[in-house]
């Protein structure tokens, strides 16, 4: 039997937290634990990999709860949601070309991002190595514009939205730089080398590790941490990876793992400002001009003042002060919400009277969240650097929505009644005689009182991004969810959308 | 049911699950190719447990057995490290998990489908 080894990976166009289910088995655990006013106990006899699957399944809460956190508090995440944004308003300007076939059009290839810079002899090409089709007629594309490099340079003065081919060129070609920068932002070439990839999303797993260990200890105990950390270090997860790093800097110190300054400097590398900064804001980078100056300069004793250290970091490595991070995310979320607040007024657009007042609503709540996790960050640091402190103190941060994923299959329930809870929203799900077998469904949390996001909200947005990736994204396309959501999109349409290869 | 002489499918899945396939396109080079292989080091973004995984595309003939393939794809996965595997037709995508119950049958019905006519 194998068993799950992540039950997590924070989805950024999900705003709340995402637990993933392999199979019936982890998801049992899981409810299990939830309903439980005890520790769940873990059978005698239990393999070290069973026994860290339900430690994890017990644990991983605290982890993606803390990786919402950190979306709120990070210019890296604040940049990384006003692409998606912007992405997301170009895409709803394009969709009724896309979905509509004037009887002439069939298929729509996806990824557009690849199609369009394909010459016309390459698309004849590709669309040749498709199986044939049933009524015998050639696939026909619909008709998208080629772009070379020149088009792809950001254009300068106003966007174009009336409805014709320059109009189409643009919003395709910003969609794709709009891509490209996602993959600039997250991606970073500086810290890959021939056997190692040193990236941004394993900094923040470092923050969420750092949360779910604690929490580890103080639902269980000391053992059952050690063998949560012991059973992770010696895997081959990305998780493992990245506490290897920590425990290797950690180790030449001579000293063991201090969780709280392991925390202060994983806050502090991703707490810079990309305004200030630019590229030398990524969290890798930060991280590494940090470890530099400690591994010279020693690391800090045990209890000093994180404020204090913050500051004396910032000015060692001369990058941006945490202060100037978290202005930075503020005024990053603001400006993705000015964007939407300009699309809405966009007058004669489908797309802007359709979705534009519910954008708004959500860029408002995301603004919101934004501004109460960043006060309550510059009230007391301490609360959220020390993990202990994070996790007795979490009812002052923002209250998220918690998504319950089945990877790859369904969630089956015991009580078909169970998934039809009133404060549940079942995303996708299929009914087997008297089993609601739930691929996807959102239900409340009650971690804190400050909710700015409501969950239906989230859910509608998650699924209109989903959809940008479904259109635009490269990789994280094949994803199960994203499938769904544009194949469901598309059965509306005469016009199939088809992968392309290559 | 009409159905195409080839298929295009993308295979997602870590470093044994893809070396299983290209060694297996290498013994039957006239039913199944590779035409391009990628890596990704950030895999968690497809829900995958390890540091790296590949990517190939492969060039599927009509004459080779969809219910041979699919056995052989549901042995490699049931192998590998990771906890799935993602296969990636024209029209469809399955993720194969090795708990959550994927069957032969379900394999052999993506691959059918994929080659059928549209």
């Amino acid at each position: 039997m194998g068993v799950q080894q992540d039950f997590g990976g924070f989805d950024p166009s999900f705003l709340g937290v995402t637990i993933r289910f392999g199979s019936d088995r982890s998801w049992q655990i899981y409810e299990n634990a939830v309903e439980s006013a005890e520790p769940l106990p873990i059978p005698a006899g239990n393999s070290s990999e069973e026994t860290f699957e339900t430690i994890s399944i017990t644990s991983v809460l605290s982890h993606e709860v803390r990786h919402f956190h950190d979306f709120f508090l990070t210019s890296y995440s604040a940049y990384l949601f006003r692409l998606r944004i912007q992405l997301l308003l170009n895409i709803l300007e394009l969709l009724p070309r896309l979905t509509e076939s004037d009887g002439h059009y069939n298929c729509v290839p996806i990824p557009i991002s690849k199609w369009c810079v394909l010459s016309a002899v390459e698309r004849t090409r590709q669309l040749s190595r498709l199986p044939g089709r049933a009524d015998g007629k050639p696939w026909v594309a619909v008709d998208l514009p080629y772009l070379d490099k020149k088009a792809l340079e950001p254009a300068p003065g106003p966007k174009i939205v009336e409805d014709s081919m320059e109009a189409v060129q643009n919003l395709i070609a910003a969609a794709i730089r709009g891509q490209s920068r996602i993959r600039d932002l997250t991606y970073n070439p500086q810290t890959v080398s021939d056997t190692a990839s040193f990236q941004p999303w394993q900094i923040f797993e470092l923050s969420g590790l750092l949360v779910q260990m604690q929490e580890i200890w103080h639902y269980y105990g000391v053992p059952e941490t050690e063998s949560f950390t012991n059973y992770l270090i010696s895997s081959k997860t990305p998780y493992g990876a990245i506490l290897r790093v920590a425990w290797h800097m950690w180790g030449k110190t001579q000293r063991p793992l201090d969780s709280g300054l392991t925390s202060a400097m994983v806050t502090w590398s991703l707490l810079g400002s990309y305004e200030r900064d630019a590229w030398k804001a990524c969290p890798t980078e930060r991280f590494v001009r940090l470890w530099t100056h400690v591994a010279k300069h020693g690391m800090p004793q045990a209890g000093a003042r994180f404020t204090s250290l913050f500051e004396e970091w910032s000015r060692a490595t001369e990058l941006s002060t945490i202060d100037e991070g978290l202005s930075d995310a503020l005024r990053t979320f603001r400006r993705a919400h000015d964007a939407v607040r300009d699309f809405a007024k966009v007058k004669g657009s489908f797309s802007a009277e359709s979705f534009g007042p519910f954008l708004l609503r959500v860029l408002d709540g995301v603004v919101k969240t934004s501004e109460h996790m960043i006060a309550a960050f510059r009230q007391n640091p301490d609360r959220y650097v020390y993990p202990h402190l994070y996790i007795e103190h979490i009812s002052s941060f923002a209250n998220p929505s918690v998504r319950l994923l089945a990877d790859g299959g369904f969630i089956r329930f015991n009580s078909p009644k169970k998934g039809r809870e009133k404060d549940h929203i079942v995303e996708w799900a299929v009914e087997q005689g008297s089993d609601n077998l739930i691929a996807s469904m959102i239900v409340p949390s009650s971690l804190s009182e400050h909710v700015f996001l409501e969950a239906h909200d989230v859910h509608r947005l998650s699924a209109m991004i989903a959809l940008t990736d479904f259109l635009f994204a490269d990789k994280a396309r094949a994803r199960a969810d994203i499938q769904r959501t544009g194949r469901v999109w598309f059965s509306q349409s005469d016009l199939k959308p088809i992968e392309m290869f290559w | 049911m009409d159905v195409s002489q080839h298929v295009h499918l993308k295979l997602i899945g870590d470093v044994g699950f893809i070396g299983q396939v290209k060694r297996f396109a290498e013994q039957d080079p006239e039913n199944l190719k590779v035409e391009s292989e990628t890596k990704d080091d950030d895999p968690t973004r497809l829900g995958f447990d390890l540091a790296t995984v590949s990517a190939v595309v492969v060039f599927v003939k009509g004459t080779l057995l969809v219910g041979e393939l699919a056995a052989k794809l549901l042995k490699w996965m049931r192998h590998s490290e990771a906890n799935k595997v993602v296969i990636q037709t024209p029209f469809q995508t399955l993720e194969l998990h090795k708990d959550s119950g994927v069957t032969e049958e379900d394999v052999r019905k993506l691959l059918k489908a994929a080659m059928e006519l549209h």
